[in-house]
């Protein structure tokens, strides 16, 4: 197998999955009809749930205990 | 012969000509001549040299209308030749050196 | 060739002689060549005897080039060191601020080599937080499904998402990473260089 081409492909695949990711996601944004309100709230414990959404930013991570976090990323609005 | 042995021995065979009584150009290399073969243009830097190192003075003379350079000896360059005639063994030590290895080869 | 002749041919070949030195050689000749002809010599067999001018020339050209420079005398070194004390203030403190030069560079070096390396750093770091939250999204994801459909397709997505991201970072910080390493060591050689020529110069 061609190095260059195993490059190509995990690109490939690396947008594909992007691309995916963002469709799967807007049909879940649309089951709550677009309204991220309704997104489930974080409660401890549940440091799975890494789609938060609250006072109008979206962040995207790990918390684990209010104030512990691993890996975000947020929107500011 | 060998041109850098021969500049050195040149040297020597200079101010032996001188050693006995000053001298002038055309009579060093004619009385040189009959030991060892020597130009016009070699004996200019030899005696140039001699006479940067002390070993020779120069002094003119007029002859026939026109001037002649004389070369005469000093003590230095009498010392000179004393330490190549005392340098005589180890010459010969040399040779003897340089034949045993070539004579060594044949054998 | 007349005796006149070739002092004139030496003379003029010898011309960028200093006169004194040039005299000197001539008078030699013309004395030479006249103790031939003293001797009996014809004046063309003396000048023949003697050599071509250019030939002789050649050679006092070549030996003048050979010549050791002549030592200096001592009253001018004492005179050199005893200017060198004086003005130490002086070329103390140029020697002080070349110094320091020297070391900002090096500084600047450094410097280079750390932000060269930050950005593939950074990127590096992107992707394997990428890859944690793509990891905990994903299977997270599939538990939250069974509360809330709506969050948890949101997260798969999310999950997912990430997993493209981090494979992107992952992939850029390896090219990047090589590249950088290929300019470094460019770089690296391009300064050894350097010194080396100064080195050169100066030995």
């Amino acid at each position: 197998m061609n190095i260059k081409s195993l490059k190509s492909k995990i690109l490939l695949a690396g947008i594909i999955f992007m691309l995916v990711g963002t469709t799967v996601g807007l049909i879940g944004l649309g089951m709550t009809g677009f309204e991220p309100d309704r997104l489930m709230k974080w409660k401890e414990g549940r440091w799975y749930q890494t789609v938060n959404y609250t006072n109008g930013n979206f962040w995207i991570g790990i918390r684990l205990k209010d104030g512990r976090y691993i890996t975000s990323f947020t929107t500011f609005d | 012969m060998d041109t850098q042995l021969k500049k050195g021995f040149l040297e020597f065979c200079v101010l032996a000509a001188l050693y006995r009584s000053d001298s002038y150009g055309y009579q060093i290399i004619k009385d040189i001549s009959v030991c060892i073969e020597i130009s016009e243009s070699t004996l200019y830097p030899i005696l140039k040299r001699l006479e940067a190192n002390g070993c020779l003075e120069t002094y003119s003379v007029e002859h026939n209308s026109r001037l002649r350079k004389y070369y005469r000896i000093t003590e230095t360059g009498k010392e000179h030749i004393q330490e190549f005639l005392n340098d005589w063994q180890q010459v010969t030590d040399i040779y003897e050196f340089v034949k045993g290895a070539v004579e060594h080869e044949e054998g | 060739m007349k005796k006149d002749e070739f002092l004139s041919s030496l003379e003029r070949l010898l011309r960028s002689l200093k006169r004194e030195e040039r005299n000197r050689f001539l008078s030699y000749y013309a004395e030479m060549i006249e103790d031939y002809m003293e001797d009996g010599c014809e004046e063309e067999d003396a000048v023949q005897r003697i050599g071509s001018p250019g030939e002789i020339a050649q050679e006092i050209l070549s030996d003048r080039e050979t010549q050791p420079a002549r030592p200096t005398p001592t009253w001018m070194k004492i005179g050199v060191i005893v200017l060198l004390i004086l003005g130490s203030p002086l070329w103390g403190s140029l020697v002080l601020v070349a110094i320091c030069c020297a070391l900002a560079v090096v500084i600047m070096v450094m410097s280079a080599y750390v932000i060269i390396w930050c950005i593939p750093f950074i990127f590096g770091v992107f992707s394997v937080s990428s890859l944690v939250l793509a990891v905990v999204s994903t299977v997270g994801s599939v538990i939250i499904m069974f509360r809330d459909t709506a969050t948890g397709t949101v997260q798969m997505g999310v999950g997912i998402l990430l997993a493209g991201i981090f494979l992107v970072t992952a992939l850029l910080t390896l090219e990047l990473g090589k590249r950088f390493v290929g300019v470094t060591k460019k770089f690296s050689r391009w300064l050894a260089g350097l010194y080396q020529k100064r080195r050169g110069v100066r030995a």
